[in-house]
């Protein structure tokens, strides 16, 4: 928590993405979804759905609560890390240069016209460039577990 | 925005009372309070009263003084001590120095009421509640720069989650309340430190104190580096420096008119150190046997 307000900063860069209200157009990788509930619904959904995967929410970010103390208003915005322990205790031992990918990353927002959406990006080709078949097979798991956390929260 | 599927149903919103809202409520509520205190006791005392005769200076009293003064940098120096890097973080600071130092200023202040160092115990006491409630005059100056978009962050409300470890969840009431109570500690701190050390001695003395502490925020790493604001400000915009110089004369002088009128000896800490060697060397001259004529 050194580096707390660094945090900050890097939270605000990403609420002021989220005020754009669109995604990063030509990320073949990223997947939005929009969200049949409201925000806070959606986000629940999201954190209840993965943990009943067997995954863990390892960290939560608000980013409308951490920009609200320096004077920013943006719309909700928050970021789900998550993660299955097992997975980590089989792949970090095998190459701790993975960990830059770990863990899964969800962010649930509401755009600039009000809709709510669900974003993650696929991250089986970053884990294919390590060149190991398992660590491939985990990032496709990951992707997969992903779209089918997002697919419950947003139905 | 690629992989959209249709909105069925629009996100609604619930009406309630927001955490902004929330949030503001807390912040008027601790500055209205403060800035209530500030006028009702300069309304009590429209004057400053004659000032009291000094009792006599001991070495427990001194000792007492410089524990009070530990006590005083305790508050303040946890927040630069945790934005410096490398050194301790907030929870563990909380935990660890300011909730002793709280105890011992306890300490302090029984042990001089039962050893009845009047003086002593009122400077402790105008110290802590002058410093406090001219908190709410810098308060009111603050958050007015802060909602014109003159200061980098709402600082209270960034304590409260320094405090509790909880930056990337972001603040919440409790947190804020939490924040707010921390920073009108380090405004009594910053009282008891002034009452210390100069005692009771004229208005404009708080005006100079409250421009030390300007300088001193403007330089340390809370508003330097953690804020990334640069050296007094600058970098930030000149806003910020107006706003903090502005608000910290406030204080001071809030600070100091209170002090005069509710700080009853006069004579600070270099009197009361130099009036405790002179006790201490006319009672060792006094104790000399004296030679037989």
């Amino acid at each position: 928590m050194k580096t707390t307000m660094m945090v900050l900063a890097v939270a605000s860069l990403l609420g002021v993405s989220a005020l754009t209200g669109t995604a990063q157009s030509g990320d073949a990788n990223r997947v939005d979804k929009l969200s049949n509930k409201p925000f806070s619904d959606t986000l629940k959904a999201v954190e209840k759905t993965v943990k009943s995967e067997g995954m863990m929410v390892v960290a939560k970010i608000d980013h409308k609560k951490m920009l609200s103390m320096v004077g920013a208003t943006i719309k909700g915005a928050t970021t789900i890390e998550f993660g299955k322990p097992e997975m980590g205790k089989m792949l970090l031992p095998m190459n701790p240069a993975i960990g830059l990918e770990m863990p899964g990353k969800i962010f649930v927002y509401e755009s600039a016209d009000g809709r709510v959406v669900v974003s993650f990006r696929k991250v089986a080709p970053q884990y294919a460039s390590y060149g190991d078949p398992e660590v491939k097979k985990a990032g496709e798991m990951m992707d997969m577990m992903a779209d089918k956390i997002t697919s419950a929260a947003t139905r | 925005m690629a992989n959209l599927r249709p909105a069925s149903k629009t996100s609604q919103t619930i009406p309630r009372m927001s955490d902004e809202s929330l949030s503001l409520l807390v912040e008027l509520l601790f500055t209205a309070a403060a800035v209530g205190v500030v006028a009702g006791a300069l309304l009590r005392r429209r004057s400053a009263p004659a000032p009291q005769a000094p009792s006599a200076a001991t070495w427990s009293e001194l000792v007492l003084t410089a524990g009070g003064l530990m006590v005083a940098a305790v508050g303040p120096n946890i927040l630069v001590v945790a934005l410096t890097p490398g050194l301790p973080e907030m929870p563990l600071l909380a935990r660890y120095a300011l909730a002793p130092s709280l105890v011992f200023l306890a300490v302090v202040w029984v042990v001089g009421k039962c050893l009845g160092q009047t003086r002593l115990t009122n400077r402790i006491c105008a110290g802590l509640w002058v410093g406090a409630a001219a908190s709410g005059v810098l308060d009111a100056i603050r958050l007015t720069g802060f909602y014109l978009g003159q200061m980098p962050g709402n600082m209270p409300r960034m304590f409260g989650v320094l405090i509790l470890d909880r930056m990337a969840l972001g603040p919440t009431l409790g947190s804020d309340v939490l924040g707010y109570l921390y920073h009108y500690w380090v405004g009594a701190c910053f009282g008891l430190t002034y009452t210390l050390l100069a005692g009771r001695i004229r208005w404009w003395g708080g005006v100079v104190w409250g421009l030390i502490i300007e300088v001193g925020m403007m330089v340390t790493p809370p508003m330097v580096v953690a804020m990334d604001t640069g050296y007094f400000g600058l970098k930030f915009g000149p806003g910020l420096l107006v706003t903090s110089f502005i608000a910290h004369v406030a204080y001071g002088a809030a600070l100091g008119l209170l002090a005069e009128r509710y700080v009853a000896h006069p004579g600070g800490i270099f009197s009361l150190l130099r009036n405790v060697f002179r006790r201490t060397e006319s009672r060792t001259v006094a104790n000399f046997p004296k030679p037989a004529s």
